[in-house]
């Protein structure tokens, strides 16, 4: 009996041990993704980054912005197709930079993507100003004198801006921790003549293993932190279904947990796609994910929405199960989101995940 | 005989006219660029913008911000800044995070 208990007991803090390490949007972590951070200026579009510490000691992260731009080839415009460059190329291209955050105990801070914060002089600090640095260690200090001081976190490069967030734990020195103590959210906000539009979705937590971290700027995620996930997904409504006379648009985001910030090399992998129908039939595509791709449903696997398998009147049901799984020769692991539209209020659905990636994905840090 | 038969063809010639006239100026106004275009239905008075435009653009009439501090536009009741209305092609913007998104697509 006492040997059953034993084994059991073991058998508990094997489970708890495997459990603390997964990939989780609703877990504090030492790594967080933000798999959207979207800026437009056409319709006045932001995104509202939100980062919270749940230790009750204060925590420094490094974050890292990845810029999904393409540009003009002849104008150096942003763009998204060759049609947007009269006569130009629209040349893909993949940005980082790179800031730190500096997080009180048990304490959010927060910033607009388009502003990011400063520090802010005491006379601006004296009115209300949403883009300071809350707490600046001179007019405002934390409670035991802790302050936001070393928080410069830059605007985003460009407007329009489509691309991602990561942020990762680090001590005094800048080297990766595991410390699991990191929480994110994203909103993304529309103000149009006639519409406010708000979605938002929790940062991607990727716990780091207890112990395992070396401290260096190789982030080992399979090894140091927790494993990709070997499949994501996502439960959503096929293209042009009408729900309530309105027909139903989806955009999915995805993005390899690798990533090399300092040769800024960007990660490319293939995403396995099948796709179920309420009858369960099953439909099957393949694209390449580049460093980051944000793309239509039923652009995924065409050119011709109306003839993709995301399409309701292919798929034959209104709704769906999406299962992507990543393959490359590297790492190939792939974190998402989906947002939908029903048609013009908006929707962001974090992504679910099977299984975990039996390869090693790194993300290497300048 | 030979006239009935003479007056049938020319009826079907000037039927056959009138098509091809009707087809060329559908042809030739489908051809003018978005611009300023006389309205035919207040007799020609009117100007409204009109002519083609690239897919997923429309033509419309644009009124460029006033520089600076100068407030009013041209016909207002006190306006200070003149701003002169032209015909450009304009993106169709249909509102919401997601079809933000879908002009976005990377």
């Amino acid at each position: 009996m006492t040997l059953r208990r034993a084994l059991l007991a073991i058998a508990y803090v094997l489970t708890a041990h495997t459990a603390k390490a997964q990939i989780a949007s609703d877990q504090p972590a030492a790594l967080v993704v933000y798999p959207l951070v979207f800026v437009d200026d056409k319709i006045p579009t932001d995104t509202l980054i939100q980062l919270s510490n749940t230790s009750k000691d204060p925590v420094a992260a490094r974050c890292f912005y990845v810029n999904a731009n393409g540009h003009c080839s002849n104008s150096g415009d942003a763009c998204s197709s060759g049609a947007e460059c009269r006569g130009g190329l629209c040349l893909p291209g993949w940005s980082e930079t790179d800031f730190r955050v500096q997080l009180t105990a048990r304490q959010p801070i927060a910033w607009v993507a388009s502003d990011g914060l400063v520090v802010c002089t005491p006379a601006q600090m004296s009115k209300y100003h949403d883009d300071c640095v809350p707490l600046d260690g001179r007019t405002r200090r934390g409670p035991g004198g802790q302050s936001n001081v070393g928080t410069r976190i830059p605007p985003v490069s460009e407007i329009p801006f489509v691309g991602e967030l990561r942020c990762v734990v680090v001590d005094d020195q800048g080297r990766p921790t595991d410390r699991n103590v990191l929480v994110g959210s994203a909103t993304t906000v529309q103000a149009g003549r006639d519409l406010l539009d708000v979605t938002r979705d929790n940062a991607v937590g990727i716990p780091a293993v207890a112990g395992a971290n070396n401290g260096d700027n190789t982030l080992r995620l399979g090894e140091e932190y927790a494993a990709c996930p070997n499949t994501l997904i996502v439960n959503h409504l096929f293209d042009g279904a009408m729900i309530e006379g309105n027909a139903v648009q989806s955009v999915i985001v995805l993005t390899p947990c690798a990533a090399d910030y300092n040769l800024q090399v960007p990660a490319s992998i293939i995403a396995q796609i099948l796709v179920f129908n309420e009858f369960e039939q099953r439909f099957s595509t393949s694209t390449t994910v580049q460093c980051f791709a944000m793309r239509a449903l039923s652009r995924l696997d065409t050119t011709q929405p109306e003839r993709s398998i995301f399409n309701v009147g292919i798929a034959g049901t209104l709704s769906g199960q999406t299962r992507i799984h990543g393959i490359a020769a590297g790492g190939h692991g792939l974190l998402g989101a989906l947002y939908e539209a029903y048609p013009e209020a908006s929707a962001a659905v974090n992504v679910h995940y099977q299984g975990i990636s039996d390869r090693v994905d790194v993300i290497q840090l300048p | 005989m030979v006239a009935i038969n003479r007056v049938r063809m020319s009826g079907l010639a000037g039927l056959i006219a009138v098509g091809l006239v009707a087809l060329v100026s559908r042809a030739a106004i489908a051809a003018i660029p978005c611009g300023e275009l006389n309205n035919l239905s207040t007799g020609g008075a009117a100007q409204i913008c009109g002519g083609i435009c690239p897919e997923g653009q429309t033509c419309k009439d644009v009124e460029p911000p006033c520089a600076g501090s100068l407030s009013g536009t041209d016909g207002g009741a006190s306006g200070t800044c003149s701003a002169n209305v032209t015909c450009q092609c304009v993106e169709d913007l249909h509102p919401g995070i997601v079809n933000s998104l879908l002009r976005h697509q990377r």
